[in-house]
């Protein structure tokens, strides 16, 4: 098992997302500064929790407050939550397989200012709100292999797909698998990333925005 | 009209719903001891300054610079390291469930009448004291990983989780504790350290759960901890 967790770490892929044709380095991000700092009390968990000392470069400052509600670790029992090593395996495999999709489920504005590469973007909305975004919803659709009318759907095709949002605070995610569950999407094709940007961002992985 | 009274008192119960606040928002009360040894309580729960409420959340204030944007009221936000650690899965063991903060403080609400659930920090002692989760208790997750170096500790932990040793040495682990272990985050290997090393002594996987987000995902999310 431990050998697993350190061979996965050291997994970092080379993807291609769909319109960025650079390869980028999947990876976490570590300044030399960093490996300087002791991983004592002070440092961590002063007041504002990271200490005034630590360099701007080892630390993200996060908003505490937002979101409605905090998502649980499990949405539905055949669905699996993912950590930042699975989302990296995802993101390797996909590679060579076509049937996996990685999706951002916030909208385009916010993918556009940064995402996690390899990522493609769904918006939540486009499948919960069909009849606000009727085009939108049928081009999804499509993107995700399923096949057949409104009167019949058929599922024996759809891609394997992973989503996130912006962290566990965030609802766009569960809201897509809700909606996705309710055409009768297979619950085992679904992953769901609970961590999100946030995650991501605070153990320092790569995304599109470079600082 | 069946279906409109239906529908209608579908209508009325789900604002009523949405007047009574989430779980994370209400909270649990925990009760702690003072350094005189005296009891107070403490209720742990997402706190949302009401500054904060006013923040748009949008591309800016969450994500630009180091993420939250400088506009942001301290209140509602906080800074980590991200640089220190490593990455660990999502699941340690295929029988072990990991949990989130919800789950986490189901566990302070079910203790308060069950006494076979804990809620367990891994970390030493100075760190424990320094910041933890109110509830919670302190076994330092060396105990587990070295436990030839820590052979009394050790027993004594044993002895209150409840494995009780037979007369060939061996632990018994019918009755034993259900644990909720914790460390600093994500990215720290204390809590899966002390999860392998109980394992590896036969304690019942089921009766092991893991909070991978620890102290980071506890805070990140605003949720009360024991220092100010």
């Amino acid at each position: 098992m431990y050998k697993l967790m350190i061979t996965m770490v050291f997994v970092f892929s080379c993807i291609q997302a769909e319109d960025v044709k650079t390869d980028t380095l999947l990876k976490r991000e570590i300044d030399p500064k960093c490996k300087l700092i002791p991983i004592t009390n002070d440092m961590f968990w002063e007041a504002g929790y990271a200490s005034s000392e630590v360099p701007d470069v080892c630390k993200a400052t996060f908003i505490t407050s937002a979101g409605q509600n905090i998502s649980p670790m499990i949405l539905h029992k055949k669905i699996e939550t993912y950590g930042e090593m699975e989302v990296i395996s995802f993101i390797d495999k996909m590679k060579d397989d076509d049937s996996m999709l990685f999706i951002d489920t916030r909208d385009e504005e916010w993918y556009g200012y940064n995402t996690i590469p390899g990522a493609t973007n769904i918006h939540y909305a486009y499948i919960m709100m069909q009849e606000t975004f009727p085009d939108e919803y049928k081009a999804s659709l499509k993107r995700l292999g399923i096949k057949g009318t409104k009167k019949s759907y058929d599922f024996s095709q759809v891609k394997t797909i992973l989503l996130f949002c912006n962290g566990s605070w965030c609802s766009q995610s569960p809201k897509m698998i809700k909606a996705l569950l309710a055409l009768g999407y297979p619950p085992e094709k679904m992953k769901w990333y609970r961590g999100g940007m946030d995650d991501w961002l605070g153990l320092s992985m790569t995304t599109t925005r470079t600082k | 009209m069946l279906k409109f009274i239906i529908s209608l008192s579908l209508l009325l119960t789900s604002f009523l719903f949405a007047e009574n606040k989430s779980f994370e928002l209400r909270g649990v009360s925990v009760m702690m001891k003072d350094k005189g040894g005296k009891a107070y309580e403490v209720t742990v729960k997402r706190k949302i300054p009401d500054e904060c409420k006013k923040v748009l959340i949008d591309n800016d204030t969450l994500w630009t610079g180091n993420f939250a944007h400088k506009s942001v009221p301290e209140a509602c936000k906080s800074t980590y390291v991200h640089t220190k650690g490593r990455l660990l899965p999502m699941q340690l063991d295929l029988d072990l469930e990991t949990y989130g903060e919800l789950e986490v403080l189901y566990t302070l609400k079910e203790m308060k009448t069950d006494p076979n659930i804990v809620l367990v920090d891994a970390r030493t002692k100075q760190w424990f004291k320094y910041r933890t989760i109110p509830g919670s208790i302190n076994m330092p997750f060396r105990y587990f990983k070295n436990k030839d170096e820590y052979e009394f500790e050790f027993e004594y932990a044993m002895k209150y989780l409840g494995a009780v040793k037979d007369k060939d040495d061996n632990y018994n682990f019918d009755n034993v504790k259900t644990m909720v272990i914790f460390c600093n985050g994500p990215w720290c290997s204390q809590s899966p350290d002390m999860i392998f090393a109980l394992m590896k002594v036969g304690y019942p996987s089921e009766k092991l759960k893991w909070y991978r987000g620890g102290m980071q995902d506890w805070l990140s999310a605003g949720m009360t901890s024991t220092r100010k």
